[in-house]
């Protein structure tokens, strides 16, 4: 039965990266958007690469490889938390086939593990970006060992375990909070907010405990203890100790285990939870007459607001933006003073390229939030609605692109006007980065459509396959983060022939121009035919 | 209002309708009868113009499908088989997205969802979220939806679905009171029962070819509809 069950989740997946085409059509193309979708995450492995290079070489010679690879391992924790968090509550209680299978002899246990696997998957995916360019690094620049390798091997999954039990855990609080509440959608997003923030909080503690350790790493290495002595077991286990690989499988095990059990206790209650909302009686009042794009756009806002996974995978990125802009106004000088330090010893051909860094950090950041990425998916077995009113389908593109500069647009201006003040830019210079956060917002806004438009999943069980783990949504984003690095990467080489940097923002306008043609032009055909 | 010419649609190798042609006349209930596959949702979705069609015609009105969707759409309404409406939305909230998107004028839209929505006792849950709806609540606010806007042509998939009895007396009560004011109702149906006393005109497909058309009286005689379709399926099996 787990077997049979596994198989249907497992074709949901391979579903998800590799759609039929509609109407019978045989499935074709997937081999060119697996290569794409490799490319993409390679370009972010890549950036990857270069962090490990940079610790890679010091920590080795100070005989510290577990600290570099326990380094690794808590990048890759809140790699994959942050990647799969967000997902795993409608994963894990919000499937359109639940009822069917409860209605089927099924322990309630076999389908919970089953809805686990395809949040491990997720995750698994997020942190492998992290910890498999760190193990090559490590393996090219160091050498290696059968128990090295098998370390590596076993910390991947062990490190993937990790990150299923925190992220059910997170969802699982979510729903029992929600169990108990009209709300259902405003509770969900501010429990989780509020959980990730408990959790970074915790995680930047421990970061800052492993800054300590790497400043004072030989000091501090001799003298660990406690708890700070299972750490570096963990680091060890990586590096090819025995007892280490053991303690760390045992900890995620254990870990896994106590969360299958905490969760198994209430699976059913939480999954057939009726969702009934407070009943409103309907009042009668005047009704105002809006636009065709304003009841599109109006549509598309509204959807937005009801899907805790839709709105929390696209608002964290603009939380980030906003609030980091408020803090760094709040405490602007201290800001600048770092800022200025740090300029004052960064070689001076980079500082060239400095004058860019606002729009592109900017973007980085936009490129987390890919609210038309998973727009088309979104429409599921509703699309007949768009397809059968009279609406020109170009206006109803022009709405979901209108809801992703809603979004991003603000927060990513704000953002970008606070780095241009705190790096001293000059007034050309904050036009470049302004323009340059504005239409890499557009380029975003038009490659998640034109992806949806090309990769749609409509048969999704939960809406999370949709907005989370679609082929279009990761290629959005990382075709994003692929872009800016090529184009930043072009900058800083042809530096010495020519500085193309103040006009770097015309790579994305450009690409956001190409991208819109298509959409308009045979979007709306393509559309049909789905 | 309605013309089917020689349309044909495949999905791959399969031909779903084969070279089938009706017409439909302002003030006709049509009934679309077939057994399950037949290519009856297949048809009725290529008249509203959400599946491309292989060869053929669609006319609304003397308005092809093909050359001209919007303005075809803008004259008819659509029911599917099953009504996945939009469950982010309220039902006000959906129903005044699609006056809007129909252009219906304020006092309009506040007459009729008021009319419809009362009559089909939906009125007071207009204001939950569809997805707190059974399926019949979402057949109903389908077709309070569809009523909306005044159409001229309306095209149903299985509309007596989920509906309570009541409920689908009352369609078809709104059905008949539709083409007495000049108006067409093409809608395909598996109960036969209905058919029979409800449609002026039926036509009756198997495997995408249309098997026999024409009024009610002449394609059943003296026997019962249920007969005639059961009579068919034997020749054609």
């Amino acid at each position: 039965m787990l077997k049979a069950l596994f198989k249907k989740q497992l074709l949901e997946i391979r579903e998800i990266y590799t759609p039929k085409k509609y109407r019978g059509q045989k499935r074709k193309g997937s081999v060119g958007f697996i290569i794409l979708y490799a490319f993409c995450l390679l370009s972010v492995a890549a950036a990857f690469v270069g962090m490990a290079e940079l610790v890679c070489g010091p920590f080795h010679e100070m005989g510290l490889d577990w600290l570099y690879y326990l380094f690794f391992c808590f990048v890759a924790l809140a790699v994959g938390i942050i990647g799969s968090v967000f997902s795993t509550y409608s994963t894990l209680y919000r499937a359109k086939d639940n009822e069917l299978l409860l209605s089927m002899p099924i322990p309630p246990m076999k389908l919970l593990l089953v809805r686990m696997l395809s949040v491990f998957f997720m995750g698994f995916l997020f942190e492998a970006v992290v910890l498999l360019p760190a193990f090559g690094v490590h393996i090219y620049r160091c050498g290696t060992g059968v128990l090295n390798i098998l370390g590596c091997l076993l910390g991947l999954i062990s490190t993937g375990l990790v990150i299923l039990a925190l992220t059910c855990l997170l969802g699982w609080v979510v729903a029992l909070v929600g169990s108990h509440t009209r709300k259902k959608s405003l509770v969900t997003v501010l429990v989780s907010l509020l959980l990730m923030g408990l959790y970074y909080f915790v995680y930047f503690r421990l970061n800052s405990l492993l800054r300590s350790l790497v400043d004072n790493a030989v000091t501090i290495g001799d003298k660990v203890s406690g708890n700070a002595y299972i750490l570096k077991l963990i680091g060890m286990g990586f590096a090819g100790d025995a007892w280490g690989i053991c303690v760390f499988a045992l900890i995620a095990l254990a870990l896994t285990c106590l969360t299958v059990y905490l969760m198994s206790v209430s699976f059913v209650r939480l999954t057939t939870m009726n969702r009934g909302e407070k009943k409103i009686v309907y009042v009668r009042r005047k009704m105002t007459r809006r636009s065709m794009l304003s009841a599109l756009y109006a549509k598309e806002l509204t959807r937005f607001g009801q899907s805790p996974t839709y709105l929390l995978n696209n608002i964290l990125g603009v939380i980030i933006m906003l609030g980091g802009s408020v803090y760094v106004w709040i405490r602007f000088s201290a800001a600048r003073e770092l800022v200025n330090s740090l300029l004052a010893q960064a070689p001076q051909e980079w500082l060239r390229l400095l004058t860019i860094v606002p729009g592109v950090a900017v973007s980085f950041m936009c490129s987390m939030n890919a609210v038309t990425a998973p727009s088309i998916s979104l429409e599921g077995s509703s699309l007949w609605v768009l397809k059968s009113l009279p609406v020109k389908l170009g206006r109803a593109f022009t709405a979901k692109q209108l809801l992703h500069f809603t979004v991003n647009l603000p927060a990513a201006l704000v953002m970008c006007f606070t780095l241009c003040a705190l790096l001293g830019l000059n007034a050309g210079q904050w036009l470049m980065n302004l323009l340059y956060a504005a239409s890499y917002t557009a380029f975003s806004s038009a490659l998640g459509l034109f992806m949806d438009l090309r990769k749609p999943h409509l048969d999704w069980t939960n809406e999370s396959v949709a907005v989370k783990q679609s082929a279009s949504v990761a290629i959005a984003m990382f075709g994003g983060w692929a872009l800016i690095i090529l184009s930043c990467l072009g900058a800083y080489f042809m530096r010495r022939v020519f500085n193309i940097a103040p006009l770097l923002f015309l790579v994305p306008a450009l690409g956001a121009l190409a991208l819109d043609r298509w959409i308009y032009r045979r979007g709306p055909d393509v559309l049909m035919n789905i | 209002m309605l013309r089917i010419e020689h349309l044909t649609k495949s999905y791959g190798e399969k031909k779903a309708v084969d070279d089938l042609s009706l017409h439909i006349q302002p003030g006709e209930i049509y009934g679309f009868i077939g057994h399950n596959g037949a290519g009856k949702t297949t048809t009725l979705k290529s008249c509203v113009g959400i599946l491309r069609f292989d060869s053929g015609e669609i006319y609304v009105d003397g308005i092809s499908v093909r050359a001209n969707p919007l303005e075809c759409k803008r004259r008819l309404a659509f029911i599917p088989d099953n009504p996945d409406l939009y469950d982010f939305m309220s039902g006000i909230k959906y129903l005044n997205f699609v006056a809007d998107i129909f252009g219906v004028g304020e006092k309009e839209r506040e007459e009729r969802i008021h009319r419809f929505a009362s009559m089909l006792e939906l009125e007071k849950d207009l204001a939950q979220p569809i997805s707190a709806y059974s399926h019949g609540m979402k057949q109903k606010l389908a077709v309070i939806s569809a009523w909306l806007h005044a159409p001229r042509l309306i095209i149903m998939d299985e509309p007596f679905v989920g509906l309570d009895p009541i409920a689908a007396h009352l369609l078809k009560g709104l059905m008949r009171e539709h083409c007495d004011a000049g108006g067409a109702i093409f809608f395909s149906t598996h109960v036969l029962e209905v058919a029979e006393k409800l449609c002026d005109k039926v036509a009756i497909i198997r495997e995408g070819r249309l098997v026999v058309s024409g009024p009610m009286d002449e394609v059943k005689g003296n026997s019962s509809l249920e007969s005639v379709f059961l009579e068919l399926e034997d020749q054609h099996a």
